[in-house]
């Protein structure tokens, strides 16, 4: 039996789309600004499937920093657990395609599912290939910030302002 | 009455792979079309940076193969340089990439492919006791098998099923006359399918002993790799290979009688050849023996037209990728002077593709003006068509196993098998590259990084082999910067389009006379696509609410 993190925070994205990386690029500057106790840690999880579980499975609390899609403007936020929503949530019969929501119900089927928060935002642009973000991501980042020191301090995570 | 059947799994906007087939009245396909969007920009992303960066750039573009990519591109730069990395660092990278294909292998079969052969409803009404004695039957020492194990498998997949939240299961054709298992079968290979779960994580923990962080290795670098004190560390080998042992155990006592398996019940689906394609197939060469890439363990050559008699060498300047059937401008070119301008010109009037016009955002690779096969399948043939003194006898042991021919390999069942095959073959080729590490190191030979500097300009490819198939980056440096760079992956080539003469490429091949035991589940197609473990749809995340309902959990 792994020893287990409190909490893992992972920023998920593709950084080659623009803001479909929104997530990856909130882990890179997170990571710049604080430190904190080892009870918790933070991943840039890009867009891999089952290469994740082994981080996902070796926490009590996973917070997934992500983009999602709804009929909403850019740039809005949006804070739910994967569990309040499944019949809504699309799963893919896609030839290769792995939802990140399907490995949470495989580490569930494993017993090993981490209680799970979902902070994601409605991208401005995903099409374009730039790995830099677009201005309205860029400050929203903040606002996420924000939100995840309040998730982070609800679990009693020591943190650190570097 | 000819009928079209699009299987078209649109989740997210990028990336995805859209298979149509045409059905005659028997529900036989008659005709096939891939289409697909795959990453074909990364030359903008690129040019204009440091060509040392490449690798850490490009290994973004798939969320399965990284380290493919991350490979290629430092195997790239360095051909361009002229500059070889030392023993240890070959060494090293083999052990990453051994590490990258064993986990890649047994979650392919079981979480990505498996359910299109088991049907999980079905084992739930198995005879534990029987799947015991079958289990028996098809190992010495079946993995995890018990009758009380079996029972307790039963009770988590009845948990799940009942709960309606299936999740991974939602998409099957539970009950579908194509499922050739008994139910005693299926409830071996679901069980199979819970414990891989855990052992896949094994085989991730293995990367990131050399690999420095996981995800996203970052050790490699051109001319070498940095992981210098975890190679030199008898303590992080000895991490290594108390992984390897038991992921090399599941594969022998569970992936391979798993498979041996599926050849007794899907026997002649084998024998029928049903899934074969074009049955030309490629492979460049990977996991080096010895620091020039003059041996490799997955082998380099051509075979064609299913002939096992002649493996031909591979003339590098025969590959070049064709846009008649793309969503691209140009011409034909080889990827040196390969260029990317879109030429989209969308669905017909009723929301088909265009067959006969464009209709893929995949290029047509072609070898001498041929559609390719490539992959584990591809690997295996080229291995065994040579001789090899690794790869044929271990083809032919399974085979016997199996009691089928070599014959029986041209078809999804032998594409299924190869990759298992192939998987057993790396796990026990593993181990030797440890020793050499650790003989090397005691020599003396503490190298692990060649010096290099890039020059003004040059260019160079890297070409390897990764779990999907053939890979190639090409890279042109001018001013010391990358100038063009092109990606040729494995499933450009068998997910390509319609080339100039009309071929098709190798999965709408492969669809061509399949029969359907139910026209509105087309789980044969998914079955035959699968098997080539197409990674098209793995670039892009983001969650896919299907209603407004989420909008309850704004925050901001």
């Amino acid at each position: 039996m792994d020893i287990k993190y409190k909490l893992t925070i992972l920023g998920l994205g593709n950084i080659l789309f623009k803001d479909e990386g929104f997530g990856v690029h909130f882990v890179r500057q997170f990571k710049k600004k604080y430190r904190f106790a080892d009870n918790a840690r933070i991943i840039d999880g890009g867009t891999l499937g089952y290469a994740l579980m082994n981080i996902v499975c070796q926490t009590e609390h996973l917070l997934v920093i992500d983009t999602v899609k709804a009929n909403d403007k850019p740039g809005s936020i949006y804070r739910f657990h994967p569990e309040a929503i499944p019949s809504q949530l699309e799963y893919s019969v896609s030839a290769h395609e792995v939802e990140f929501l399907d490995l949470l119900l495989k580490a569930e089927m494993m017993g090993d599912a981490p209680q799970t928060t979902i902070i994601a935002i409605i991208p401005e642009d995903m099409h374009s290939v730039e790995m830099k973000l677009s201005s309205t991501m860029q400050d929203s980042l903040l606002t996420v910030e924000r939100l995840v020191l309040k998730e982070m301090k609800n679990l009693s995570i020591e943190i650190k302002r570097i | 009455m000819s009928r079209r059947i699009i299987i078209d799994p649109i989740t997210r906007i990028e990336g995805h792979l859209r298979i149509e087939v045409e059905v005659d009245a028997n529900n036989k396909v008659t005709d096939a079309w891939s289409s697909a969007t795959l990453w074909r920009g990364i030359e903008v992303i690129l040019k204009g940076r440091d060509p040392r960066d490449a690798g850490l750039i490009t290994q973004r573009i798939c969320g399965v193969c990284t380290y493919s990519h991350y490979e290629a591109s430092t195997l790239a730069v360095e051909n361009a340089i002229g500059v070889v990395p030392p023993k240890n660092a070959r060494l090293v990278r083999n052990l990453i990439k051994g590490s990258q294909f064993l986990h890649d292998k047994i979650v392919h079969f079981y979480h990505l492919h498996g359910l299109d052969w088991v049907d999980i409803v079905s084992a739930l009404s198995a005879n534990p006791k029987k799947a015991e004695d079958m289990a028996r039957s098809f190992s010495d020492s079946p993995y995890n098998c018990s009758v009380s194990h079996y029972e307790e498998v039963q009770k988590r997949l009845t948990t799940f099923v009942k709960s309606g939240r299936l999740g991974p299961f939602a998409h099957a054709y539970w009950g579908n006359k194509s499922y050739k298992f008994p139910q005693e079968a299926n409830l071996i290979i679901a069980s199979h399918y819970l414990d891989a779960l855990e052992v896949q994580r094994t085989a991730a923990q293995m990367m990131a002993i050399f690999g420095g962080k996981n995800p996203h290795p970052q050790t490699l670098v051109v001319g070498g790799v940095t992981c210098v004190m975890d190679a030199l560390d008898a303590h992080r080998l000895g991490e290594y290979l108390y992984r390897l042992k038991t992921v090399k155990k599941f594969i022998e006592t569970a992936y391979l009688p798993d498979v041996l398996l599926a050849a007794r019940y899907y026997k002649d689906e084998g024998a029928a050849g049903i899934g074969a394609g074009v049955k030309n197939y490629l492979a460049y060469g990977g996991f080096p023996l010895d620091d020039d890439w003059h041996k490799t363990l997955l082998p380099r050559g051509a075979v064609l037209g299913a002939n096992l008699n002649k493996v031909y060498d591979i003339d590098e300047e025969k590959i070049k990728e064709q846009v008649t059937h793309s969503w691209y401008e140009g011409s034909t070119a080889h990827p040196y002077e390969g260029e990317t301008k879109p030429d989209y010109t969308g669905f017909d009037a009723q929301g088909y593709l265009k067959g006969d016009e464009k209709y893929s955002w995949v290029k047509a690779p072609r070898y001498d003006d041929i559609p390719m096969e490539v992959g584990p399948l591809a690997r295996m043939l080229v291995g065994y068509a040579q001789g090899d003194e690794k790869i044929k006898p271990l083809v032919e042991h399974v085979l016997n196993k199996a009691q089928i021919t070599a014959q029986a390999l041209f078809s999804t069942l032998g594409r299924t098998a190869s990759r298992c095959i192939e998987a057993k073959l790396v796990a026990d080729h593993i181990e030797g590259w440890i020793n050499e590490l650790v003989t090397n190191i005691k020599g003396g030979d503490q190298r692990t990084w060649t010096r290099c500097d890039i020059p003004r300009s040059a260019e160079g490819r890297g070409m390897t082999e990764v779990p999907r198939g053939a890979l190639g980056h090409w890279i042109r440096i001018e001013n010391n910067v990358i100038a063009n760079y092109q990606a040729v992956v494995p499933s450009t080539w068998n997910a390509s389009p319609r080339d100039d003469k009309g071929q098709r490429g190798p999965y709408e091949e492969s669809l061509i006379g399949i029969k359907m035991a139910n026209i509105d589940e087309p789980l044969e197609i998914i079955r035959t696509i699968h098997s080539f473990d197409p990674c098209l749809a793995c670039a892009v995340h983001i969650i896919n609410p299907r209603s407004n309902e989420i909008k309850k959990f704004r925050v901001q």
